[in-house]
């Protein structure tokens, strides 16, 4: 059946000749449907304790292998009786008898991939399932190796998967094509699991030759974990970020100049809002944590029209007065006084003690990042102490990313208008995702629309967080890629995986993950479901990392260690 | 065959059916133990059965044997006093056939023919009985063996298992093989495991 090629079949290259034959046999189908997964008996001697949920099993059926993933574990018995009265804590022999015969396990299967075992095909989805009594057994790591693709320009590791050697990558240009999430409590391993995908994805990009197959990053760093350093809970407690890692691809921009020289953090350049830039809309974002009112939103917008970009000037210096030289003009916009003190209080609140916020920004700074991402370099926003403040972020994340992606959607167009090139792809890195993409946001929020226009103009999202209930389900629908960490609010878990075939299996994968350094990868850039262990992202790594890089930017690098 | 010693040889068919045959036994006092596995000679190719029963009686059936003595007298003394008596008795035992041979091989189901009238029968040897031990399939032919099958199979496997270098093992494996026999009986089946459990 392996196709050996002694009977003058081809052989089957993804059973490697060079690797160990002994296979860990399992069982046998013993039924299931493809929706529903297959059943397979466990043998008698195969220890049910051995198995786990998340683990790849090959199915050999007649003419071709099904890969599936392990997704519950079931104890069975034949005998009503022995429910009942089962052998005593004494009767070792009985149970060794009734082990693996009357009483036995049946593993619940979720098949995924299946190849032909005579032509050397890619991998495809199942659409069919094994037959009745095919034998199943351990996936070897030759075979998912092959399915994950070799590490080459197009893919990158990931981790690890459970039990094994190998490494599982995701697919760069599948990855960076669509807008991704990644999800799990919190102190999972989020962070990490982030850094590790931005310092990958901007890898593979410089690796890229193409200009149009490029991404750069544009990071919201609220706690600052992604630029300079991150903070690690082992020895050291620092890791390097990726301005330290890939000095030439990474421009630091920061809110809080103070806090950065504090962290004796290198950015690059400050960054400054003005109140001419933030729009209606922004403010719309925050009427929740601004304890505003619908009516005060709707004057938000009702003063841009009038005034424009001076409209929260405008606000500001209104007039609470009943009767006062205001008055003309809000019976015109028909605001109501109270309106205007709601409105005002929102205001004050948010631009109190916010040194990023001044009256008029020169659009230095937005040209300035947006100049950074259109010569191919990430950028990362570090939020300093306003991280904490969710008002700032927010607002910030909201004021840039409009801006860029109207840049953006003018450069697209005007690149199909002219059939020129479109600028590079940009993946827009936001946490507390839920708090742009809460239903009753997203519709308004450029994140939403972002999501849901997907690849339109070359922006996608990587989405962090560890509420994905709370996410509007049309925009999660259209995460390509999910990798979730632990999860154990069941509305969070129907979340992540929602819309994903097999979906009750994985439930079970997913709610089992260890709370650390486990993660389940499903969507567009893994040919299957996988729970990975990650890469670590710390020391014993930075040296490949950089390496990868070329020899100038170590150089570089290690001039930015004044300390070493 | 490679005995180091001849197998015993036990008696006569003296009645015979497809499924079961009875033999008289050589010696009075010479029967087979309960579950023992034997062999049919002078065949071809020897019928397989496992002793499930022995009766001693009197060899006229119109003349009970009847209960000599005085109450206070033993066994001994009233065998002294009727010295006859032995002569007047004949053992014969009952079998089970659980398979045959058939062009060399172990078959673990019915021959085509009863065995044949007055051939004899002896114990397996040690070599037939490993090679016949290596399937369970008889055991369900042994089932439907009587109202003592149960003690019948537990005496065979235990007789089986003492000579197996991994007695044990033996034990558990015939015991996985009874277990989907008897599936829809688990009390029968505990207590047939109870019995031959080590």
């Amino acid at each position: 059946m392996n196709g050996h090629g002694t009977d003058g079949r081809p052989v089957l290259s993804l059973v490697e000749l060079d690797r160990p034959q002994i296979f860990s046999s399992l069982g046998s189908v013993v039924g299931g449907s493809l929706t529903g997964g297959l059943e397979v008996r466990l043998d008698g001697e195969v220890d049910v304790e051995e198995m786990a949920a998340g683990r790849y099993v090959t199915v050999e059926a007649r003419d071709q292998l099904f890969f599936g993933m392990i997704t519950d574990v079931e104890l069975k018995t034949t005998l009503p009786a022995l429910t009942e009265t089962p052998p005593g804590e004494d009767d070792e022999f009985l149970r060794e008898v009734y082990r693996g015969t009357a009483a036995f396990a049946v593993l619940h299967i979720t098949p995924m991939l299946r190849v032909s075992a005579i032509e050397n095909n890619a991998p495809e989805p199942v659409k069919t399932v094994p037959g009745h009594f095919s034998r199943v057994r351990e996936a070897t790591q030759a075979e998912v190796e092959r399915i994950f693709g070799e590490e080459d320009a197009e893919h990158f590791v990931i981790g690890t998967p459970l039990d094994m050697e190998v490494k599982v990558r995701l697919d760069y240009e599948r990855f960076v094509e669509r807008s991704n999430g990644i999800f799990g409590k919190s102190g999972t391993g989020k962070t990490f699991l982030t850094r590790l995908v931005l310092l990958n994805v901007i890898q593979k990009s410089n690796a890229q030759r193409e200009a149009k197959k490029k991404a750069v990053h544009l990071v919201f760093d609220m706690h600052n974990e992604y630029g300079w350093e991150g903070s690690y809970e082992g020895a050291g407690g620092t890791v390097k970020g990726l301005k330290q890692l890939v000095p030439s691809s990474v421009v630091v921009y920061t809110l809080d100049e103070d806090s950065s020289r504090r962290r004796r953090v290198k950015y690059d350049s400050a960054v400054t809002i003005g109140h001419n830039e933030i729009d209606a809309e922004d403010i719309a974002l925050l009427a929740e944590t601004l304890n505003l009112t619908q009516n005060s939103v709707d004057a938000c917008h009702a003063l841009q029209a009038r005034f424009r970009d001076g409209w929260l000037k405008q606000a500001l210096d209104l007039s609470m007065d009943e009767d006062s030289d205001d008055t003309p003009l809000l019976n015109q916009l028909a605001i109501h006084v109270a309106t205007v003190r709601n409105l005002q209080r929102g205001l004050n609140k948010l631009l109190r003690n916010k040194p990023f916020l001044v009256e008029r920004a020169p659009a230095a700074s937005l040209n300035a990042i947006l100049g950074s991402l259109l010569a191919g370099k990430s950028v990362v926003i570090e939020f300093g102490r306003f991280g904490n403040d969710l008002d700032s972020y927010m607002l910030v994340a909201n004021v840039l990313t409009r801006r860029i992606h109207e840049k953006y959607r003018d450069l697209v167009e005007k690149a199909l208008g002219e059939k020129g090139e479109k600028p590079i792809r940009l993946m827009i890195t936001i946490e507390e995702a839920h708090k742009f993409l809460d239903p009753r946001v997203a519709g308004q929020t450029i994140f939403g629309q972002i999501a849901r226009e997907m690849r339109k103009y070359n922006v996608t999202l990587l989405v962090i967080d560890q509420r994905p209930s709370a996410i509007e389900s049309e925009v999660m629908s259209q995460l390509g890629t999910r990798v979730s960490c632990l999860l154990d609010n069941e509305r969070d878990v129907d979340a992540v995986l929602s819309g994903v075939s097999g979906k009750s299996g994985l439930r079970e994968v997913l709610a089992r993950l260890d709370s650390k350094q486990q993660a389940l990868i499903l969507g567009h850039a893994v040919p299957m479901p996988i729970v990975v262990r990650p890469e670590t992202y710390g020391p014993e790594n930075y040296e490949r990392w950089v390496e990868g890089f070329g020899e100038r930017s170590r150089s570089r690098a290690s001039d930015l260690y004044p300390d070493e | 065959m490679t005995a180091s010693a001849p197998p015993t040889r036990y008696g006569r068919v003296i009645r015979a059916s497809i499924d079961r045959f009875s033999a008289e036994c050589f010696a009075r006092d010479g029967a087979p133990p309960l579950g023992l596995l034997v062999a049919v000679e002078d065949m071809e190719e020897p019928v397989f059965a496992v002793v499930c029963g022995v009766l001693t009686e009197g060899i006229d059936p119109t003349r009970r044997v009847t209960a000599r003595g005085e109450p206070e007298h033993d066994l001994q003394r009233v065998l002294d006093e009727n010295p006859h008596v032995p002569a007047l008795l004949a053992t014969t035992f009952d079998a089970v056939v659980v398979g045959h041979k058939r062009a060399g091989n172990v078959c673990q189901y019915l021959p085509s023919a009863p065995a044949p009238m007055l051939a004899r029968v002896r114990g397996c040897t040690d070599d037939e009985c490993a090679a016949f031990m290596r399937s369970f399939d008889f055991l369900r032919l042994l089932l439907a063996g009587g109202v003592f099958a149960d003690d019948v199979i537990a005496s065979a496997l235990r007789q089986a298992a003492a000579a197996q270098p991994d007695r044990r093992g033996f034990l558990v494996h015939s015991g996985k093989a009874l277990t989907p026999l008897l599936a829809d009986d688990a009390t029968r089946l505990q207590a047939i495991l109870r019995r031959i459990q080590p």
